[in-house]
């Protein structure tokens, strides 16, 4: 049993980790919230844009993006023998991927994206207007990661949706339906590889949440979590617990890539709950991972901050 | 009267410091920081009228780090599992290094329980003041605390009343909800 002074201490420790900024209060906070404070007019504008740009290029958006596939094993665009159906752009709020539509199993098993789901998700990302988006863009975009794939629901399964993640040369762009346009830069200060330790995992990429929390109607708690694994991954078993259950999907490596995103709602989203991940070899076997140097494990847990009522925050 | 940056070059490290132990991780540290920073700049007119803006600042990178978190949080895995890299997980005798041990259980706490232990036990804060801070009522500090001390094997006796000399900042953080504005 640790005692108060050990806490202290330690909380006194990880203070002093802090990283002084001299020039931190105004040349760094203010500039981008600067753009923010016009963000209502150049949203409104940028939409009206959009849509002419839309109606007036229709599928010329493909050829006026940036868009290079990546070569060689690292291609993840579906092959051009994709099923018709699947050509439909991204859901969208007002086109919600129905949940009936999902029910035959063909449907839930995951899925390369069409060439048009990716254009479509690349617009939709690209055009968001996100300070993160805008700022971190550096080159050519690559696609890393484009299937259609289920969560790892609680207490439902939810339908499946699109994980599309893109490279350039600064970092990686999160272009899936509910976290559109996270930027995540390469060479950050994460996760520190440790040359000496051949053979363990690495991931280089974490995820986030967003949460839809009404207590009159449905909650939800979304989270996403993509990783860059070794070659000895082949696939990656997600894990969510939850109050009152328990789910497990395991999903392939595609290229190198893997992205778990997993659902939470209703009455569990106001209830702490955690997703683990476990990387897996080729007989099913779980892989040591190193998430930071010095540290090994065979699974990640990544607690999660549930639906907090607004009377308690 | 002192200008934004005159105050707050003084102020920057410690509120720094506050916000690693809070966030556990130096560069969301900056970041919550720098968006409180900014926040407190362009209403530094009012702010600086207030008894203690040290205090109030401090309190807003907690809101700031809890709302950061719940907007679009990276996530940060944490292992369960210590082994390897002997040099430094483990003592001359062999025994893991429980404080670097207890560093990874606290990335591991939900952030309002770690924001919880951080306010109690890096600030000297008591149940009345967290409370105030963290808008919610006293039983849910103690309940948030006493989960957080069981997840972190940490003892409960006394962890109520917390010990030690109270800083200034726990005695300041009790005036926020009536601030009150120095007399000009």
């Amino acid at each position: 049993m640790r005692s108060h002074d050990d806490l202290r201490e330690t909380l006194h420790e990880l203070a002093h980790q802090a990283r002084d900024v001299p020039d931190m209060p105004v040349t760094r906070a203010v500039r981008p919230r600067q753009r923010n404070r016009v963000a209502p007019v150049l949203l409104t504008a940028g939409v009206l844009v959009a849509v002419l740009a839309v109606s007036l290029l229709g599928v010329g958006l493909q050829t006026s993006l940036p868009l290079t596939p990546a070569t060689g094993p690292t291609r993840a665009v579906p092959p051009p023998s994709s099923p018709p159906s699947s050509a439909a752009p991204f859901p969208t709020p007002s086109s919600p991927v129905s949940p009936s539509a999902s029910r035959p199993k063909a449907a839930t098993a995951p899925r390369p994206m069409t060439q048009a789901e990716i254009t479509a998700g690349i617009a939709r990302c690209m055009r968001a207007g996100q300070g993160s988006v805008d700022d971190n863009r550096q080159g050519k975009l690559k696609v890393r990661y484009a299937v259609v794939q289920a969560a790892v629901g609680y207490p439902v399964d939810s339908s499946p949706r699109p994980a599309l993640l893109l490279e350039d040369d600064g970092g990686y762009f999160d272009c899936s339906q509910t976290n559109g346009g996270l930027w995540v830069g390469k060479g950050g200060d994460h996760f520190d590889s440790d040359a000496s330790a051949a053979g363990f995992e690495l991931p280089t990429l974490t995820g986030g949440s967003t949460s839809r929390c009404h207590p009159e109607a449905a909650a939800r708690v979304d989270s996403a979590v993509v990783l860059r694994t070794s070659s000895g991954t082949v696939s990656a078993r997600l894990t969510v617990r939850a109050r009152g259950g328990t789910r497990t999907a395991t999903v392939p490596t595609r290229d190198g890539f893997v992205y778990l995103s997993a659902q939470v709602n209703g009455k569990a989203a106001w209830h702490s709950w955690t997703t683990s991940v476990e990387l897996l070899d080729a007989s099913g076997g779980r892989l040591r991972i190193q998430p930071y140097a010095g540290s090994v494990s065979r699974r990640l847990d990544y607690p999660l901050e549930p639906c907090v009522p607004d009377s308690r925050r | 009267m002192k200008t934004f940056a005159e105050w707050f070059g003084g102020e920057r490290l410690a509120l720094l410091k506050f916000a690693t132990a809070l966030c556990a991780d130096p560069g969301t540290a900056q970041e919550v920081v720098q968006e409180v920073a900014y926040r407190a700049c362009t209403r530094w007119p009012s702010i600086q009228g207030l008894a203690h803006p040290d205090a109030y600042l401090r309190r807003m990178v907690v809101n700031e780090y809890l709302s950061w978190r719940r907007k679009w949080g990276r996530l940060v895995p944490s292992s369960d599992l210590v082994e390897g890299r002997p040099d430094l997980e483990r003592d001359a005798m062999g025994n893991v290094d429980d404080r670097h041990q207890l560093q990874a259980e606290l990335r591991k706490l939900p952030p309002r329980q770690r924001a919880v232990i951080v306010l109690r036990f890096y600030d000297d804060l008591d149940d009345a003041e967290i409370a105030a801070a963290l808008h919610c009522p006293r039983g849910t500090v103690r309940s948030l605390q006493s989960r957080a001390l069981r997840r972190l094997r940490v003892e409960m006796a006394d962890a109520d009343s917390p010990a030690g000399p109270r800083t200034s900042t726990a005695r300041l953080v009790a005036g926020f909800d009536q601030p009150k504005h120095q007399e000009s």
